[in-house]
């Protein structure tokens, strides 16, 4: 009677709980995911005052790189700073440039790049506004839709320029990571201005790969839901997805540990132009 | 509710803070593992070995031919414990084409090797593993089919990632085109095998 019972229970699948804290981070962080390949490189990072920026300056500490930090708030960047010098990292520095403002964004970027001999620019910087997780359209005004399409777009198209301009001069192999977005690649967001500015990036990347050869190779990387204040996370919040494969929102370090690897003399060259997914299967 | 029976669902992540090596590209979360090597190509195993020896590891390899079945596995494991990482390097020969040099229909083409193997791994890693990784490189020999060949394996393990990933599997890849040296395809099925590379399920990477 009981195994009749039973076969018409109703199975009600729930996932674990699974918080995003300090520890977790720290066990993504540590030992070398490129075998020491990237030692002695200097890479600026746009957007590293927080999310994935962060994580990914803590990661190419963790391979022997010098970071320069770059972000428009210098409060920020001195708390992104300090928290990296605490993790035990001292080959850190940050530069204010505030992406929006277009008049001094090559200026201070050429001078960045002389001052610190850069050899990697990743191109992180980006805006995500309500109205694009809302999905709205015909309601987008001006505000909603410029600092969007001015940071995650233009800015990268100026900063990228003005990279392939420095290597140009100074007769260095450059490369260039984009921190794109698997919105960029689905319909679901196409019509935001965050969609649209992503798939900007992705387009971007195949030509700057192809327009700049033999001075920069370029490359980019998609990433889905990642637990940042971007998605409304953050340290201590709950991550447990259904929607991925792996049943958890990715983690900023996963990312940074995929961008190192992008990063690296073969992967360069093997991937030139091309946008890597990383969003574990996410459904959108 | 009495009609319901509630299951509980782990997240896969690995918190263990690893030893740090430099010389990994695995960020050391191989180390004390049980790693298999399945290959078509005898001649890159040594150079897989080297490399899994910096990653503290322990592995075996095996020839892809005599991978038939789940048993097959298990009867080949001289390792303590089962395999928690799978690694399958496959070169395309000539005389793996879709089509004889007839024009008939090859039969024993290496999509099909491939896909055989791929089930008899998973039969494998799905009766002996909590949590494991499943990852796939394949090199083309360059030619038409060879292109062919890579975007249908692209799309196998596009496929495979959701059903695998409710026994706890975390399944990726990658392609390479002949220009790529065996040490980058080593490198990076190395990050793909690792906890770094469960970013990456159903995902190939293609190299060219």
């Amino acid at each position: 009677m009981r195994k009749i019972f039973n076969r018409f229970k109703r199975t009600d699948w729930r996932l674990r709980k699974l918080t995003y804290t300090e520890q977790l981070k720290d066990s993504y962080s540590v030992g070398s995911v490129v075998g020491g390949e990237l030692l002695g490189q200097s890479v600026l990072i746009t957007g590293a005052s927080g999310g994935i920026g962060l994580a990914m300056a803590r990661r190419f500490l963790v391979e022997g790189c010098k970071v320069i930090l770059s972000g428009r708030t210098e409060t920020k960047l001195q708390q992104a700073s300090s928290y990296l010098r605490q993790k035990g990292f001292s080959n850190v520095e940050y530069v204010v440039i505030d992406q929006l403002n277009d008049t001094e964004l090559w200026t201070k970027s050429q001078n960045v790049f002389e001052k610190y001999d850069i050899n990697i620019l990743i191109n992180n910087a980006g805006i995500l506004k309500k109205t694009d997780r809302d999905g709205r359209f015909r309601c987008i005004k001006d505000e909603d839709y410029l600092p969007g399409m001015d940071t995650n777009l233009k800015s990268s198209l100026v900063l990228s320029n003005s990279f392939a301009e420095y290597c140009k001069r100074e007769r260095i192999v450059g490369h260039i990571l984009n921190t794109s977005s698997v919105c960029g690649l689905f319909d679901s967001m196409g019509m935001t201005p965050y969609g649209i500015s992503k798939a900007g990036v992705i387009e971007l990347t195949k030509q700057v790969a192809f327009a700049c050869k033999d001075i920069v190779t370029c490359n980019s990387i998609a990433p889905g839901s990642v637990a940042t204040i971007m998605g409304d996370l953050h340290t201590g919040s709950n991550i447990e997805s259904f929607s991925t494969s792996n049943h958890h929102v990715t983690m900023p370090e996963e990312i940074a540990s995929l961008a190192a690897l992008l990063c690296t003399k073969s992967m360069v060259l093997a991937l030139n132009g091309q946008t890597i997914k990383a969003c574990a299967c996410e459904k959108f | 509710m009495p009609f319901t029976k509630v299951c509980h669902i782990d997240g896969i992540y690995d918190k263990n803070l690893y030893e740090e090596n430099k010389q990994s590209y695995a960020g050391g979360s191989l180390e004390d593992s049980n790693v298999l090597i399945v290959s078509n190509d005898e001649a890159i195993l040594p150079k897989m070995n080297a490399f899994l020896k910096r990653e503290k590891c322990y592995f075996q390899s095996c020839n892809m031919k005599e991978m038939h079945s789940a048993e097959s596995f298990s009867s080949c494991n001289n390792l303590i414990g089962p395999f928690d990482h799978v690694i399958n390097i496959v070169k395309m020969d000539k005389c793996d084409a879709l089509l004889t040099m007839q024009k008939c229909y090859n039969h024993n083409d290496i999509l099909n090797s491939l896909y055989k193997l791929l089930q008899a791994e998973t039969g494998y890693l799905v009766q002996n593993n909590r949590y494991a990784t499943l990852t796939t490189a394949f090199q083309s020999d360059g030619s038409i089919e060879g292109d062919i060949i890579s975007e249908a394996v692209v799309h196998l393990l596009n496929g495979l990632s959701k059903p695998l990933s409710n026994h706890r599997l975390v399944e990726n890849g990658l392609i390479a085109t002949v220009k790529i040296t065996e040490d980058t395809i080593i490198r990076s099925t190395l990050f793909l095998a690792s906890k770094y590379g469960q970013v990456m399920a159903g995902e190939a990477m293609k190299l060219k």
